[in-house]
């Protein structure tokens, strides 16, 4: 006999979603993976090319650019936008004047659309933008560049945009995180004679260990989709100097109708995405545990 | 606590430089799209001598037949639709997962938050090719369609850390006070999970929102176009005239920055909800 | 309003625990009944089969003769007072009252004018459009009664509803709810752990543990002849003095022999036949404290030696100890358990000792020495006799 509680809600009620969830993403991801051994273009009738995809995608000079300015722009988006987001709420968490303002401005790009922001970065990098016209105003004629234009600096120019409007979430993380640790047991370190950095060492930073969690999972599985920033501001360019795997997998398949290359790279994308995410929360994961 | 006047100090104003240096993108934001056309490179830097606001008149055209007001309104409609009907789902399956005993519940649970951490890059061809056979391509409901599908993980996620907290006692109350079950879910479990269908309604909405890739896919070229992907046209076309993008794009972040200014408190709090 | 019987009704749930065993109890039209019982006893598991938030897995449950096991709970048409009331924290007042009408489908203008009744009844006319948050505890235990009362439901449920109030405001509201069952006359099956709510709110009690219903009867019955140990050792406050001793029948009449002495009880004990069947053998005396006297007179008397007077006007309470081993059957054991875990590590320490304690209840102007050894006279007519092995009564 069903127990009441259960009897109240009845497995019935879960069909749409569990359809929903068979459909939209266990369905489609099967079939996704599927196009990735084929070569259909979206029209005619696909046909089994086995790894064939998976070999260009290995070998092609725009899916090895691809999968390094993935991985760049994600091992440095997380690291920065972690450096800058703790040190934003350290510097916000104390009696600083004015620290609800600056909160609710460094907070503020993160509600914006990555794709809107980065054309605001655009002007902002343009060849006869600001930032070149502040160079000149300074007598710094020769550090002016094609920001965007140069294959050595497009992809840190991508990086600053996603660096500037995400810091301000890990920052919030943290935040929180800060106001979880009771003010006694810094109160007890400070009186036991912990230095300021060592009370940040030895107890801060490892009590932030959850929020830790989220503000490197989080963006990394951000940068690993990295899509809007690279669209508005190059769209790839120069060359592939700045494509990603989301770019690739956009313009391969809707852009040139290769529906199975497009899928290898998605392939790609998820399996980076499940392991890359399964090792960050298994050791992120033990460090909370140690708390 | 004894800090010196000086590391006070210091403090102050580090954090005063990096506001500045944040400040900037919101500074460009501001003035490019009341400039002059002739002014933008001229001057790229300062603030504009005369204030064209007939740039946003311009903008607010939009391309190819479809002003930024509609957009906007179909950024509106679809946002509105996928966060109701995720609210449905992900309340009425979390419910569902929360109630019925352990073994079962946690198995639909994963069955559920799986969808999480797979990338939708990879759902999405398959899907846009199905959908484009039953016409779910080009208009709202494709999108709500499929926003409801992609954001339900997400939701029920949200909303089962929430339910499992909550004691029956108010149900039994209910059932002994002979309300049905539909009753029960609606009048009392409904309103008791406010909190988090605050939260789900902030965060599927920004997603939903601000989500560039997907919509590109399915909306670009078509009379349901929504802001990004409108944007996206409008930068295409006019993208030597600074100002008109500028306008466009400051049209386009106005009511979610709007949105958030009124109600900051509560959209971090959505956002760092499960930090302890 | 109904005659409620538990049938051999029993629940074992799914994780094996046998919380209720073949309870067979009626419940008169218009009774009010107490369910007592140390924690974990079954007693929230036994109301909550009557309300049908639990199945039944063995048994028969009746309303006025018709089995309701199938029944769900919004068909049984009960009404349930939650221990925290379970208000619901989004409708205000009036809409919580309301609540259990509306389900119902009840015309808005007679839930209107229920609830302002029931409101009335209640006191609460002034905080109808209130959320429960913002009431006080008393005013929030109301609420729950009043969405009980608001309709006439067959049965009342209420499972320890006043254990989250303060000591006064529970003895005002203990006395509000027997008002507002007397009036109402709703047959009503109450739950409590708390043996002076029982004695003083039930029209019949019933005493369970693990699972078993111990005794039901009238209060006064319950106090007087007690049907088991575990019953005599849990009703009353201060509870009823117990010690061990040899029952024997001599040629002067029966006697009890403790490690400190011979008690005869001679022919005014009224010992019934079957007491013969335990002659030489150990039994378990219960003496309630008020039934202890001191100075001359007739009636065996227990050597003691005072170590506490409390005064509580009108009386006192005499602690002592005497020479005579301490019962540490598992019924005792029980209730001492219920208590607190130092009780039961006093009677251990008792029983090692060869001692009991004994607790005599004075008026309080009864002249007794500030310590030393005293002599407790009783009325051998008013001696608890039982078994000492499994409890029963013997008389
Ligand atoms: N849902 C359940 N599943 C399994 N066992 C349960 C469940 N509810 C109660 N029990 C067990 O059944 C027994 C009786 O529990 P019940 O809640 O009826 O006791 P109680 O007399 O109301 O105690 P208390 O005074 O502490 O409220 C206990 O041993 C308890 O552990
Ligand atoms: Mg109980």
């Amino acid at each position: 006999m069903l127990s009441p509680t259960a009897a109240r809600a009845p497995l019935s009620w879960a069909i749409p979603a569990i359809v929903i969830m068979l459909l939209f993403h266990y369905a489609a991801f099967v079939a996704g993976g599927w196009y990735a051994f084929t070569d259909w273009n979206g029209l005619t009738r696909p046909n089994f090319v086995g790894l064939d995809n998976f070999r260009r995608v290995l070998t092609s000079e725009e899916a090895r650019s691809a999968l390094g300015n993935t991985l760049f722009l994600t091992v440095f988006y997380v690291t920065l936008s972690n450096a800058i987001g703790l040190g934003l709420a350290m510097l916000l968490n104390g009696s600083l004047r004015g620290r609800n303002a600056l909160r609710v401005l460094f907070f503020a790009p993160v509600v914006m659309s990555p794709l809107a922001v980065s054309y605001v970065w655009k002007f902002i990098f343009a060849v006869n933008g600001p930032i070149n016209a502040g160079l000149e105003g300074v007598g710094l004629d020769s550090a002016t560049r094609v920001w965007l234009g140069d294959p050595d600096t497009a992809i840190w120019a991508v990086l600053v945009v996603m660096v500037w409007q995400f810091s301000g979430l890990c920052m919030a993380f943290y935040l929180a995180g800060l106001q979880g640790i009771p003010d006694e047991v810094l109160e007890a370190a400070e009186i036991d004679g912990a230095s300021r950095w060592r009370r940040f060492r030895k107890i801060i930073f490892p009590l932030l260990a959850p929020a830790a969690t989220v503000s490197i999972a989080l963006p990394t599985i951000f940068g690993l989709r990295t899509f809007d920033q690279v669209i508005a501001l190059t769209f790839g360019g120069p060359g592939y100097a700045t494509e990603t795997l989301a770019t690739q997998i956009f313009k391969q398949t809707f852009g040139f109708g290769r529906f199975g290359y497009g899928a290898a790279f998605a392939l790609v994308l998820t399996a980076l995405v499940l392991v890359v995410s399964s090792i960050q929360l298994i050791v992120l994961r033990a460090r909370e545990d140690r708390l | 606590m004894t800090r010196s006047p000086f590391a006070m100090y210091g403090r102050e104003l580090g954090a005063l430089a990096l506001a500045l240096l944040w400040c900037v993108p919101f500074y460009y934001l501001a003035i490019v799209s009341l400039k002059p056309t002739t002014e933008i490179f001229a001057d790229p830097v300062g603030f504009p001598d005369r204030l064209e606001f007939a740039n946003y008149a311009e903008a607010w055209a939009g391309t190819m037949g479809v002003s930024l007001g509609k957009a906007m309104l179909n950024s509106l409609i679809v946002t509105v639709g996928s966060v109701l009907s995720v609210i449905l789902i992900g309340s009425v399956t979390a419910y569902v997962i929360a109630r019925n005993g352990r073994r079962m519940g946690t198995l639909m649970y994963f069955f559920f938050v799986a969808g999480i951490i797979l990338p939708h890059q990879l759902s999405v061809v398959p899907l846009y090719s199905a959908m484009r056979q039953i016409g779910l391509v080009g208009n709202h409901l494709g999108l709500i369609v499929l926003y409801s599908g992609l954001m339900t993980p997400m939701s029920v996620f949200l909303y089962s850390g929430f339910v499992r907290t909550l004691p029956a006692d108010y149900e039994e109350a209910a059932e002994v006070d002979g309300a049905s079950r539909g009753r029960i879910f609606r009048m009392v479990i409904f309103p008791l999970l406010a909190p988090v269908t605050g939260t789900v309604a902030v965060m599927v909405g920004m997603v939903v929102w601000n989500d560039f890739f997907i919509q590109l896919i399915f909306l670009s070229g078509s009379p349901a176009q929504t802001l990004p992907v409108a944007i996206y046209g409008f930068v295409g076309e006019f993208s030597a005239r600074w100002n008109l993008v500028f306008a466009a794009v400051f049209v386009s972040i106005a009511p979610i920055l709007a949105f958030y200014l009124f109600a900051q408190r509560q959209l971090i709090q959505g956002f760092t909800g499960g930090i302890k | 309003m109904a005659k409620i019987q538990f049938d051999g009704v029993g629940k074992r749930y799914d994780n094996g625990a046998h919380a209720v065993r073949d309870l067979n109890l009626t419940i008169e039209d218009g009774e009010f009944m107490v369910v007592v019982g140390p924690s974990g006893c079954g007693k929230s598991t036994a109301l909550r089969m009557a309300a049908g938030l639990e199945p039944i897995t063995e048994g028969r449950l009746l309303f006025d003769g018709h089995e309701v096991n199938a029944l769900s709970a919004r068909d049984r048409d009960v009404a349930m007072v939650f221990q925290n009331y379970a208000l619901y924290p989004h409708m205000t007042v009036s809409e919580n009252i309301a609540f259990p009408l509306a389900s119902r489908g009840m015309a808005k203008d007679e839930i209107a004018q229920r609830v302002a009744r029931a409101a009335e009844t209640l006191g609460l006319t002034e905080y109808l459009s209130r959320r429960p948050k913002a009431l006080s505890g008393g005013q929030r235990q109301r609420v729950a009664m009043g969405r009980a009362i608001v309709r006439d439901p067959r049965l009342f449920l209420m499972d320890e509803p006043l254990s989250n109030l303060d000591a006064k405001l529970r003895n005002q509201m203990r006395a509000e709810i027997i008002g507002l069952q007397k009036t109402q006359g709703v047959t009503t099956l109450y739950v409590t752990h708390d043996q002076t709510e029982a004695m003083t709110m039930g029209d019949r009690i019933a005493i369970m543990r693990g699972g078993v219903l111990q005794q039901a009867g009238a209060p006064r019955d319950l106090y007087d002849h007690p049907a088991n140990l575990f019953v005599a050792a849990f009703i009353g406050s201060p509870a009823m003095n117990l010690f061990q001793a040899d029952l024997r029948f001599t040629d002067s009449g029966p006697v009890l022999v403790t490690s400190g002495g011979t008690l005869e009880l001679g022919p005014g004990a009224a010992l019934p036949a079957r007491a013969r069947d335990h002659d030489n053998r150990t039994v378990v005396v219960g003496l309630r404290p008020e039934h202890l006297s001191l100075g001359d007179g007739p009636g065996p008397s227990l050597a003691a030696t005072l170590t506490l007077t409390e005064e509580l006007p009108p009386e006192k309470l005499l602690h002592t100890l005497i020479t005579a081993e301490t019962p540490m059957t598992d019924q005792v054991v029980a209730v001492a358990a219920d208590v607190d875990a130092s009780a039961v590590g006093d009677l251990a320490q008792d029983a090692r000792a060869h001692r009991s304690r004994l607790v005599a209840r004075l008026p309080v102007d009864t002249p007794v020495p500030a310590s030393g050894p005293l002599d407790l006279r009783f009325d051998p007519a008013r001696l608890h006799l039982f078994d000492a092995r499994d409890g029963q009564v013997i008389r």
